[in-house]
C-alpha cells in the first residue's frame, strides 16, 4: 500500500502479512508512516494505491465490513469525558450493534468494574487507555489494531496493558501493535516489522532480526572494584556501561585471557564474564540509521 | 440503525449537559418577560412627538377622514397631511389598498383613528392626535375622545415579535457545534470512523438529535409565548417556519464545525454565519415596513411572523420554506464534504478542492458534482448580493445600473468560483458543466422568486435558461482558458436580460 498527501508520501509500497492468532509488531521512528499504516488498516484513510485484506475482506471495498470485525485502540484514547465507563461502552455497543452483555466481563477484564458508574473526565490516563481497550474489544473483534498502546503512562499501567494484550493472542486474536518501544515490541511479538520513511525495512521474528545485526560481538567485564572499572576499560581498549565494562572480541579464548591477564595485573576481582547478544534497540538503530545492518 | 442510534446518543448526550439546558431555559425565560417590558416601553415611546424625530415634506401623509368636525380644519391645516373626504367603506377600502396613510372616522364627540403597519401609518395617526389637541386648547370646554387602535404600537410589535421568536434558534442549534467540533478536536471521531457506521450517519445523526431538541423548544417556545402578550393567526404556520429557520441554523452551524480546525473556531466561524442569517432574513424583515415589498415578504421568515402577530391570515410561506430547504440541504452536503476529507480526522482545515473532491466522493459523478455546486453558488450568493448591494449603495449611491451590476456580477461571479472549481478541461465538458451549474442555480432562484409555487416552470423558464447559457459559456471559457473574458460575456450577457425585463416592466419598450 502507498499514501501520499500531496507530494509527500507516508507509506511508500508497504507489503505485510500477519497469520491468524500472531501478533505482529510495527516499529519504527516518529514520522516512519506507522500511524498512518494503522489507519489505513483501519478504514480510516484510503490508500492512495494499493489495497490489503484483513480477514479476507478488501479494506476499500468492503470497509464496513472490515470495521465490523477489527478493533482499533489509537494513540491516545479517545473517550468523551460526560460519559460515564458504563454509559461509553453501551454507546459503542450500540453503534456496533451487539448486545451489552459484555461490558461487565470486558469492564473487570480492564480492572473498572469499580469505577464503571463515574464520568470518564475523572479517570486517570491509564484508566482512560484501559477503558478505551475495553471499547475496542466491544464487539469481540478477531483483529486487533493497537497504535502505541502504552504510549504516556506509567511503568505499572504498561505492564498492565502488555500483559492484557498478551491474554488477548492467547485467546486467539489476530494482533498488530505499533510501538516505538523495543522492550515492548520484544516482549509482545511473534513477528515484527521495522518502517522507515514510510517503507518497511526488515521484516522478521525478533530472534532473527537480532542474528543478524552487528557481526561486532562484546564482552561484558563485571568486576568488584568500582575504582578500577574505568582503569580496567582502559587498558582493554573497551567502553563501560554502567558497572559493566564492554571489550570488543578478537577471538573468544584469546579476549578472555586478556580480561583475565589485566584484571591480575590490576589486581581487580572479576565477579561475571558474558558475551552481550545486540538487542532490539541495537537491531532499530541499525535499520533506521544505516549502521551495521546485514 | 446506525443512525437510530446516534441520534439517540447525541439526544442523550444534550440532554446531559445541565449548564447547557440551563442557559437555555434562563435565555427563553429573559425573553419571555422582555415582552411585556418591550411592550409597556413601546407604549410609552408612543406617547411622545414622533414628528420631530423624521424628516417632514408637504403632504407626505394621506389620511381618510369619514364625517365632519371643525377639529378636521386644524388637521387640514397640517403641511404633510392631505385629506381624502370619502365614505366609511371607501375610506376602509383605500387603507387596504396602502393609497391612504390612515382613517379618521370622526361625529361630535368623538373620534377613532384606524391605521394600518405600512409606512407613514404612525404619522398620520400622530397628525390627527396633534389636531386633536390643537382643538381642545382652543376650546377646553370642549371634550373630544380620540380611540386609536393601530399605528406604532402594532409596527413595534410587528419588529419585535420576530426577533423574539427566532433569536432563541440560534441558542438551540448550538449542541451542534459542540458535537461536530469537540468530537473532532479530541479526536473522538477517529473511533468513530472506525466503526460500521457511515460518515453520513455520523453527521446525520449530530443534525437529527439537534433538530428534534429544538422542535420540543420550538413547541414549548410557541405554548408559552401566548401568556406574555404574543398571539398569532396560524401559530402551526409560525411553527414550521421557527423549525425550518432552526434547520438552516443547525445546517450552517453543522457546516462551519466540520470546516473549523477546533471547537472555539467553530464557535466564532458559527457567530459569523448567523450575523449573515440575522442580516439576510431581519434586514429584510425592516424592508417590509420601510418600505413594504412583495419579494421582502417572499425572503423573511421575520416578514411572516410578522404578519402572523398581526392578524392577518398569511399563508405558508412555502417559497421561502423550499429556499431555505436547499440552503439547508447545500450546508449539509457542504458539511458531509469536509467529513468525508482526510484532513477531518487530522483536525486541518479542508481547502475548496478538497470539499469539492469529498462532494465527488459523495455524488461519485461530475456532473451531479455540478449541479449541487448550482445550489452551493445560490446559497452563497444571497448573502453576497446583499453585501454587493450595500456595499454600491453606499459607496457610489443608489444608481439603478450599479445597484443591477453588483448583484449580477455577484450571481455570475459565485457561479464562476464553482466553475472554477470543477476545472473543466475541454469544450464541451465545460459547456456542460456550466449549464448544469446555472441549472441548479436557475431553479433555486425561482423557487424563491416565483409569485406562485404551480407557475414557477412557466415563469421563470427564461431566467433558468440564462443562468444556464451563461454558466456554460463561462465552462467552456475556463476550458479554453479564456475564463476573465468569458465571465465578463456573462455578467453583460445577463445584464441585458435584466435590463431588458425592466425595461419591460416599465412599459418603455
Amino acid at each position: 500500500m502507498t499514501k501520499k498527501f500531496g507530494e509527500f508520501t507516508a507509506v511508500d509500497g508497504v507489503s505485510i502479512s500477519v497469520n491468524e492468532g500472531e501478533i505482529l509488531g510495527v516499529v519504527g521512528p516518529n514520522g516512519a508512516g506507522k500511524s498512518t499504516l494503522v489507519k489505513m488498516l483501519c478504514t480510516i484513510l484510503a490508500p492512495t494505491s494499493g489495497s490489503a485484506e484483513i480477514m479476507g475482506l478488501d479494506i476499500v471495498k468492503d470497509a464496513q465490513k472490515v470495521r465490523a470485525v477489527v478493533g482499533y485502540l489509537p494513540e491516545e484514547p479517545r473517550v468523551y469525558d460526560y460519559m460515564s465507563g458504563e454509559e461509553f461502552l453501551s454507546f459503542f455497543a450500540d453503534v456496533y450493534g451487539r448486545g451489552r452483555e459484555r461490558i461487565p466481563e470486558l469492564l473487570e477484564f480492564v480492572g473498572l468494574e469499580e469505577h464503571a458508574k463515574r464520568k470518564i473526565g475523572e479517570y486517570s490516563k491509564g484508566m482512560k487507555h484501559r477503558i478505551s481497550l475495553a471499547r475496542a474489544l466491544i464487539h469481540d473483534p478477531q483483529v486487533l489494531i493497537l497504535d502505541e498502546p502504552t504510549m504516556g503512562l506509567d511503568p505499572a499501567s504498561s505492564r498492565d496493558v502488555r500483559e492484557r494484550v498478551k491474554s488477548m493472542r492467547r485467546s486467539g486474536k489476530t494482533i498488530l501493535v505499533c510501538t516505538h518501544y523495543m522492550d515492548e515490541a520484544d516482549f509482545l511479538c511473534d513477528k515484527l516489522a521495522i518502517m522507515n520513511r514510510g517503507k518497511i525495512a526488515a521484516v522478521g521474528k525478533p530472534e532473527e532480526l537480532k542474528a543478524k545485526v552487528a557481526k561486532q560481538r562484546y564482552l561484558g567485564v563485571v568486576i568488584k572494584e568500582d575504582a578500577l572499572i574505568r582503569k580496567l576499560a582502559e587498558e582493554l581498549g573497551g567502553g563501560v556501561d554502567g558497572r559493566m565494562v564492554v571489550v570488543g572480541i578478537r577471538g573468544m579464548n584469546s579476549t578472555i585471557a586478556r580480561v583475565h591477564a589485566t584484571a591480575k595485573k590490576l589486581k581487580a576481582t572479576i565477579l561475571s564474564i558474558k558475551t552481550l547478544d545486540p538487542s532490539l534497540d541495537d537491531v532499530f538503530v541499525a535499520v533506521t540509521r544505516g549502521g551495521k545492518w546485514a | 440503525m446506525g443512525l437510530g442510534v446516534m441520534t439517540w446518543w447525541g439526544l442523550k448526550g444534550i440532554f446531559s449537559d445541565r449548564r447547557f439546558l440551563l442557559s437555555v431555559i434562563v435565555g427563553m425565560l429573559i425573553s419571555l418577560f422582555t415582552i411585556p417590558l418591550l411592550m409597556d416601553a413601546v407604549g410609552r415611546f408612543k406617547e411622545g412627538n414622533l414628528l420631530s424625530a423624521l424628516p417632514i415634506s408637504e403632504k407626505m401623509v394621506k389620511v381618510a377622514v369619514v364625517g365632519e368636525h371643525p377639529l378636521i380644519a386644524e388637521l387640514e391645516n397640517n403641511s404633510m397631511v392631505e385629506i381624502v373626504r370619502v365614505d366609511e367603506e371607501t375610506a376602509m377600502r383605500l387603507l387596504n389598498e396602502g393609497k391612504v396613510h390612515g382613517v379618521f372616522i370622526v361625529n361630535a364627540t368623538s373620534g377613532r383613528f384606524i391605521g394600518r403597519s405600512i409606512p407613514l401609518s404612525n404619522l398620520a395617526e400622530s397628525a390627527v392626535k396633534d389636531a386633536v389637541d390643537k382643538f381642545m386648547r382652543k376650546d377646553n370646554k370642549l371634550l373630544f375622545n380620540l380611540k386609536s387602535d393601530l399605528g406604532l404600537e402594532e409596527l413595534l410589535r410587528s419588529l419585535l415579535a420576530p426577533f423574539l421568536m427566532l433569536t432563541p434558534l440560534f441558542i438551540w442549534s448550538l449542541p451542534v457545534i459542540q458535537s461536530v467540533a469537540y468530537e473532532r478536536e479530541n479526536k473522538v471521531v477517529e473511533v468513530i470512523f472506525a466503526s460500521p457506521t457511515r460518515r453520513v450517519e455520523v453527521l446525520a445523526s449530530k443534525v437529527l438529535s439537534n433538530l428534534i431538541f429544538s422542535m420540543l423548544l420550538g413547541a414549548v417556545w410557541m405554548l408559552l409565548v401566548p401568556f406574555f402578550g404574543l398571539h398569532f393567526s396560524n401559530p402551526i404556520g409560525v411553527y414550521v417556519i421557527l423549525i425550518s429557520m432552526a434547520l438552516l441554523v443547525i445546517m450552517m452551524n453543522a457546516l462551519v464545525s466540520s470546516i473549523a480546525s477546533n471547537a472555539n473556531e467553530a464557535t466564532l466561524a458559527s457567530s459569523i454565519s448567523s450575523t449573515i442569517i440575522i442580516t439576510l432574513f431581519f434586514s429584510i424583515a425592516i424592508l417590509k415596513v420601510f418600505p413594504a415589498t412583495e419579494i421582502a415578504a417572499k425572503l423573511s421568515p421575520a416578514t411572516y411572523i410578522a404578519e402572523q402577530v398581526s392578524g392577518q391570515g398569511t399563508p405558508f410561506p412555502f417559497n421561502l420554506m423550499l429556499v431555505i430547504y436547499i440552503i439547508s440541504a447545500t450546508a449539509f452536503l457542504l458539511a458531509l464534504s469536509a467529513f468525508s476529507t482526510e484532513s477531518f480526522a487530522f483536525s486541518l482545515k479542508p481547502g475548496l478542492s478538497q470539499l469539492y473532491e469529498g462532494m465527488m466522493e459523495i455524488l461519485r459523478s461530475k456532473n451531479k458534482a455540478a449541479f449541487a455546486m448550482g445550489f452551493v453558488a445560490f446559497s452563497i450568493t444571497l448573502p453576497v448580493e446583499l453585501v454587493a448591494i450595500g456595499l454600491t449603495f453606499f459607496l457610489i449611491g443608489p444608481s439603478a445600473f450599479l445597484l443591477l451590476l453588483s448583484a449580477t456580477a455577484a450571481e455570475e461571479g459565485l457561479k464562476a468560483v464553482a466553475l472554477n472549481v470543477l476545472k473543466p478541461t475541454h469544450l464541451k465538458e465545460g459547456a456542460v458543466l456550466g449549464a448544469l451549474v446555472g441549472l441548479a442555480f436557475g431553479l433555486s432562484e425561482s423557487l424563491l422568486l416565483a409569485p406562485v409555487f404551480e407557475l414557477m416552470i412557466l415563469i421563470r423558464i427564461a431566467p433558468i435558461i440564462v443562468h444556464s447559457v451563461c454558466s456554460s459559456i463561462v465552462g467552456a471559457g475556463y476550458a479554453k482558458r479564456y475564463f476573465a473574458l468569458s465571465v465578463i460575456l456573462a455578467i453583460l450577457l445577463h445584464m441585458g436580460y435584466n435590463l431588458y425585463l425592466i425595461r419591460y416592466a416599465m412599459g418603455m419598450r
